[in-house]
């Protein structure tokens, strides 16, 4: 069932399947916020799970404003989880999609060690799927979660940006992803070591997975679940690199696959 | 190891943890541990799969030791009660298995981790 989206102080975004209402009550948010979500306004629904925007101080300058939407980002996705919490395997990872056949990478990693830049640097000509939380069902077929991209500053210290994918030259997914392969992202490589690309064992894989994963526990028998996913996928893979341009291989090999 | 855990003696009884699924294969198990601060992962040595095997609902380390013993006889070299020692250890520590005070017969369900 869908509303009138009339009220300004509300905007819906599609986030790995679920719709999710975004008040925004202070009027300094809303254009911004409506900026960087723009990949994936959606129309409203009633009833469905819904975040508050964090308040602003009076004198709020530029940084508090990207603070804010910074946790916006950060309450939409933890809202989103929440609604598919059992019915969709999540990982922290980025991904990108073949805008042709959907075939889509997973690349896990834990926040703050490339997802992003890894999107960034391979993702424009492909389906910008997510840069934070990849969403699975039973079928490989993927929900996805263009949000803002949250882009670091080079200063420490500051807030991250969230900057809408087009204005990075990123397009979300215009047909349906589906997850052909999932690698480990390790940066752990020097700058002008070659990219190392190691076959993780399936029990290795259901241990490291575990820890990047949200809500495996609320499925049956999870590790079951989890060991299908990734044997249905050819296995997991560690990629060892130090240049996100480095990958760009293991990302054409992946979304090249058909189904 | 916290502060809270029991020392592990011949008396201790062994129960299995909490565990939401187990997951083997020929190359060996891994075990989802269910935890307060989240659920984790943990792969079982070989020996660490025999001891919660063994373990069952509930047994004392003695029994356990015994148990094994007979089940793997010792091994070439080194003690293998000093092994099932280390390997519960392990297994207390990661959640797999719960290491309480009580009698194995008293109902009071006071099994401390």
């Amino acid at each position: 069932m869908t509303a009138p989206d009339v009220d300004e102080a509300v905007l819906h975004v599609a986030a790995l399947g679920a719709t999710i209402a975004i008040a925004l009550p202070d009027h300094r948010l809303r254009a911004p916020a409506r900026q960087a979500w723009s990949a994936c306004r959606t129309p409203p629904v009633v009833e469905c799970p819904s975040v508050t925007a964090p308040a602003l101080v009076v004198d709020a300058g530029a940084d508090d404003i990207a603070r804010a939407l910074q946790s916006l980002t950060q309450l939409v996705t933890r809202a989103a989880i929440l609604a598919r919490a059992g019915e969709l395997m999540m990982f922290h990872a980025s991904a990108l999609s073949d805008q042709r056949s959907g075939a889509t990478i997973a690349m896990v990693a834990p926040g703050g060690t490339g997802k992003t830049t890894l999107v960034r640097t391979l993702g424009p000509g492909r389906g910008y799927v997510t840069d934070e939380t990849v969403a699975v069902a039973a079928d490989r077929s993927v929900a996805a979660y263009s949000k803002p991209l949250s882009v670091r500053r080079t200063e420490p210290g500051q807030p991250k940006d969230e900057v809408a994918p087009a204005s990075l030259g990123l397009r979300p997914p215009q047909v349906q992803p589906w997850l052909a392969g999932m690698v480990l992202l390790r940066r752990d490589r020097e700058a002008g070591e070659p990219v190392v690309v190691e076959q993780v064992d399936l029990l290795d894989a259901l241990v490291l997975l575990a820890p990047e994963s949200s809500s495996l526990a609320s499925f049956d028998r999870p590790l079951h679940r989890l060991a299908d996913l990734v044997e249905s996928v050819g296995g997991l893979r560690r990629v060892r690199y130090h240049d996100a341009a480095d990958v760009e291989p293991v990302v054409a090999d992946v979304l090249g696959r058909s189904r | 190891m916290s502060d809270t855990e029991p020392v592990l003696g011949p008396d201790t009884v062994l129960v299995r943890g909490d565990l939401l699924d187990t997951y083997s294969t020929d190359d060996g198990t891994v075990v989802l541990v269910a935890g307060a601060a989240g659920h984790r992962v943990v792969r079982l040595s070989p020996l660490g799969h025999a001891v919660h095997s063994a373990v069952g609902p509930g047994r004392t380390l003695a029994e356990l030791e015994v148990e094994l013993v007979s089940l793997l006889g010792q091994p070439p070299t080194g003690d293998l009660s000093d092994l099932v020692r280390s390997a519960v250890h392990s297994l207390v520590d990661e959640g797999v298995v719960v290491a309480g005070q009580v009698p194995k017969d008293d109902n009071s369900g006071d099994i401390r981790s």
